[in-house]
């Protein structure tokens, strides 16, 4: 049976409003939830150690939990709290750079979707460093997948995020401060102010990325309830979703009757469709992830 | 005062431009072999096999170093080309190759034990924890970091890495961690990591029309240049967009402007950096020849008297003169631009 | 930054205002054809196959037209204003100084002094090409003036240290 997880909270929101998304969570159906801030080291709403009593409580609610290191390590003292991180005792940790590679080898751990795993010689070495679990990067295909899977480590699991905004660019500069004509260094954690990120449009006027800090997002979040049977077809053993600020106890319950097979993927789609004004799907299908294609899903 | 001296590591597109670096002062050069392993993947760019084989016989005849970067993340498909690439690059006498992904590295570093490897700014390897993972695991022996740290940061990596510290001297910049940048693939199929394209050339349209010239990407209106105002590359990050409710465009994530250390030479020397690489593999021999030999004039003043260097006016302006967005910055170097 | 107008473009400049697109083209056609012979840029025109490409000179009213075909290219009479595949249009200044690798061409595009429109691929590619290609001038010989001549010329050339002063150099294979 195909698992399903709740990827980091992406953005940056209020510590209440973080502990009452996690309380719904811990009644939600979900197996696994990843937990910890992964794009800025700046948001401290929660401390490390608010992280891992979340973390508990979501333990005792039955789910697997994970905690999830920065995509982008600079300073000192980021490498600190990583190590401390990985000193934990509880919790495996999802690496989403080489730095964590380095302190989680020889342990077990998750390859995040930040490590750039693009073929089956890095699966193999991903392995080999501990793995037990990789999460795709987002803009590979179903082919590549598929090709990758023929050579696949045995033991190791396949994760694949199928729903949520596409992360797809971190940057040393902060686009949330910038878009507020402030330095990075005094941008006064300006991100709390848009729980969804920052809309950013061509000049004709169509939405194109989403602005999360020093993150770049996709406008619509991707969304593949529609080839969720051709994922299990495949052996993927975990469907990732992204936290959105509106929907996302919907999405999970959507995607949980697809995988219990109460809902067929187009009646699950369906029912999320008025929730979002867009999708997108196009790195699936091989095409520009920016592309939804609703045509030649599986029913 | 230091004792070492950093290495000029100059861009060839071609062998027209190889012969140029070389002949102008490069002590290195960096090429690829055609194709989809390399993240200048531009039609018509790069070397075939029978070419990389006079560059490297023209440039070692110079006692010129030759590196080959092979730095996309080779899906299945292009696999074979990807370690094909390597033993290429072996059997040739490169000097070093310079890769991202993990599974080549360990192809490299099991195939090839004695080839030299470094790290592509593609790897993003932003710590000296991360540079230590790919040195201990792979033997890498140098790194080039991405532009995304200051100069005190790269400074503390250098403190505690056990590799070479490469960082980019001059040339187009990329204001992106390198290597985790998606932005052209999710408008157009193809980034970087995937086919070694940043907005792939079949994508990109210039139209004139009424308000300016537009450049699209597979539809994706970029940016519009109004008659005589300067373009840039038309790849995403350089666009001007419309942010939240504002009705203003404005540059949401970068002006195109260009990168260039020529004032901060003796710090980087000061902190321990290795080697000055110029971007620019795409560029033409006539910018190759003027960059490098501007460069070689700036390291030597560097090197002779770091105290007392001084950029000298004209080779700002030969830069410049030659640059995308015709300003300079000194880009995350510089803690107030991040 | 305007830079001293090489004498060669004042004819240049004459001719192309003197005389119809039709002569300018054969003419060209004719020079391109000629320093293709024998060169390995010729044999990398593949992916250009068809395409028909425009240069045109924006401040002598004047430009040239062509298509590739083969190893070489051949005149292309445009049927309108839009009727080519690829348009590169600049000054005759700017264009001569591409030509003789005096200046980048990424350089003139950022400041507007070069526009490429229509398919930007096979723009690049030409770029490309021209940019990485070495001419080979020793092929180039050979093939023109055939294989014992050609020798023996290029022989000449290179002991006289005329070699060098060829765009490009002459790079000897067997001095």
């Amino acid at each position: 049976m195909m698992k399903l997880s709740l990827g980091p909270i992406q953005y940056y929101w209020p510590r209440e409003r973080v502990m009452d998304f996690y309380r719904e969570v811990e009644r939600a159906p979900v197996d696994i939830v990843y937990l910890g801030e992964t794009v800025c080291s700046k948001r401290r709403e929660l401390r490390p150690a608010d992280w891992l009593e979340l973390g508990d409580r979501l333990a005792a609610a039955g789910k697997t939990v994970i905690l999830s290191t920065l995509a982008l390590m600079e300073a000192e003292s980021e490498r600190l709290a990583l190590e401390s991180l990985a000193r934990n005792g509880r919790f495996l940790l999802e690496a989403n750079d080489a730095t964590a590679l380095g302190v989680c080898a020889g342990a077990p751990f998750v390859a995040g979707p930040h490590i750039n795993t693009y073929n089956a010689a890095t699966l193999a070495e991903l392995a080999d460093l501990g793995a037990v679990r990789w999460v795709m990067p987002v803009e590979l295909s179903r082919q590549v997948l598929s090709a990758m899977h023929a050579a696949r480590p045995a033991g190791l699991e396949t994760e694949v995020l199928a729903f949520g905004r596409l992360p797809l660019a971190f940057s040393a500069r902060c686009f949330t401060a910038r878009a507020r004509n402030v330095p990075k260094d005094a941008c006064e954690l300006a991100c709390i102010d848009y729980p969804g990120g920052l809309p950013m449009a061509t000049q004709d006027g169509e939405t194109f990325l989403t602005i999360n800090g020093i993150q770049l997002q996709s406008a619509d979040p991707a969304n593949l309830i529609g080839s969720l049977p051709e994922l299990m077809d495949m052996g993927v053993e975990v469907a990732r979703i992204s936290p959105e600020p509106e929907g996302t106890l919907e999405v999970i319950q959507a995607f949980r009757d697809c995988i219990d097979g109460t809902r067929s993927s187009a009646q699950a789609l369906e029912r999320l469709q008025p929730l979002f004004p867009r999708f997108c799907n196009g790195y699936w299908l091989g095409d520009a992830g920016m592309r939804w294609h609703e045509e030649g899903l599986s029913a | 005062m230091s004792a070492h001296r950093m290495e000029l590591v100059c861009p060839a597109g071609g062998l027209p431009a190889l012969r140029t670096a070389v002949d102008n002062g490069a002590d290195a050069v960096y090429l690829s072999l055609r194709g989809e392993t390399n993240a200048r993947n531009f039609p018509g760019l790069n070397f075939d096999r029978k070419a990389l084989a006079k560059g490297i016989a023209y440039a070692h005849s110079k006692g010129v170093r030759v590196y080959m970067a092979l730095n996309t993340y080779p899906q299945p498909d292009l696999w074979r080309s990807a370690t094909e690439a390597v033993d290429t690059a072996a059997a040739e006498g490169v000097d070093a190759v310079i890769l991202a992904d993990l599974g080549l590295l360990r192809h490299a570093a099991d195939t090839h034990p004695d080839l030299t490897l470094h790290l592509s700014v593609q790897g993003s390897a932003t710590t000296a924890d991360a540079l230590n993972f790919y040195h201990e695991r792979f033997g890498v022996r140098r790194a080039v970091l991405p532009r995304v740290l200051s100069l005190s940061q790269v400074g503390q990596v250098i403190q505690r890495s056990k590799v070479d510290i490469e960082v980019f001297g001059f040339g187009s910049l990329c204001v992106m961690v390198e290597g985790r940048c998606m932005l052209s693939s999710y408008a157009t199929g193809e980034s970087p990591n995937t086919r070694g394209a940043c907005s792939p050339a079949h994508a990109v349209r210039w139209v004139e029309t009424q308000r300016g010239r537009e450049a699209r990407l597979n539809g994706v209106l970029i940016d519009t240049f109004a008659p005589g105002e300067n373009a840039g590359y038309p790849v995403i990050c350089k666009g001007r967009y419309r942010v939240g409710d504002g009705q203003e465009t404005l540059y949401a994530i970068e002006e195109p402007t260009s990168l260039s250390t020529l004032d901060i030479l003796p710090d980087l020397l000061g902190i321990g950096v290795r080697a000055i690489k110029l971007e620019g593999r795409q560029r033409s021999p006539a910018y190759v020849g003027k960059a490098t030999r501007v460069m070689r004039e700036a390291l030597d003043a560097c090197h002779a008297d770091p105290k007392h260097y001084t950029p000298r006016p004209e080779w700002a302006q030969q830069l410049s003169g030659m640059s995308e967005g015709r300003t300079h910055t000194l880009g995350a170097l510089h803690r107030a631009w991040q | 930054m305007p830079l001293p107008k090489p004498p060669v473009l004042l004819p240049l400049g004459v001719a192309l205002r003197l005389l119809p697109d039709a002569v300018h083209t054969r003419v060209f056609t004719a020079l391109v054809n000629h320093l293709l012979r024998g060169q390995p840029a010729a044999e990398e025109l593949g992916p250009l196959e068809g395409k028909r490409i425009c240069l045109s000179v924006t401040d002598h009213r004047g430009g040239v037209c062509f298509l590739v075909r083969g190893q070489g290219i051949t005149p292309w009479r445009a049927r309108g204003a839009d009727d080519w595949d690829v348009r590169i249009r600049g000054r005759l200044e700017d264009f001569w100084r591409l030509a003789t690798r005096a200046e980048d061409p990424d350089t003139l595009f950022f400041s507007r002094r070069l526009d490429l429109e229509g398919e930007t691929e096979a723009g690049l590619y030409l770029k490309n090409l021209l940019d990485t290609a070495e001419p080979d001038w020793e092929g180039h010989i050979h093939a023109v003036l055939g294989e014992r001549a050609g020798r023996r010329m290029v022989r000449l050339l290179h002991r006289l240290g005329l070699g060098r002063h060829l765009p490009g150099g002459l790079h000897v294979t067997d001095p």
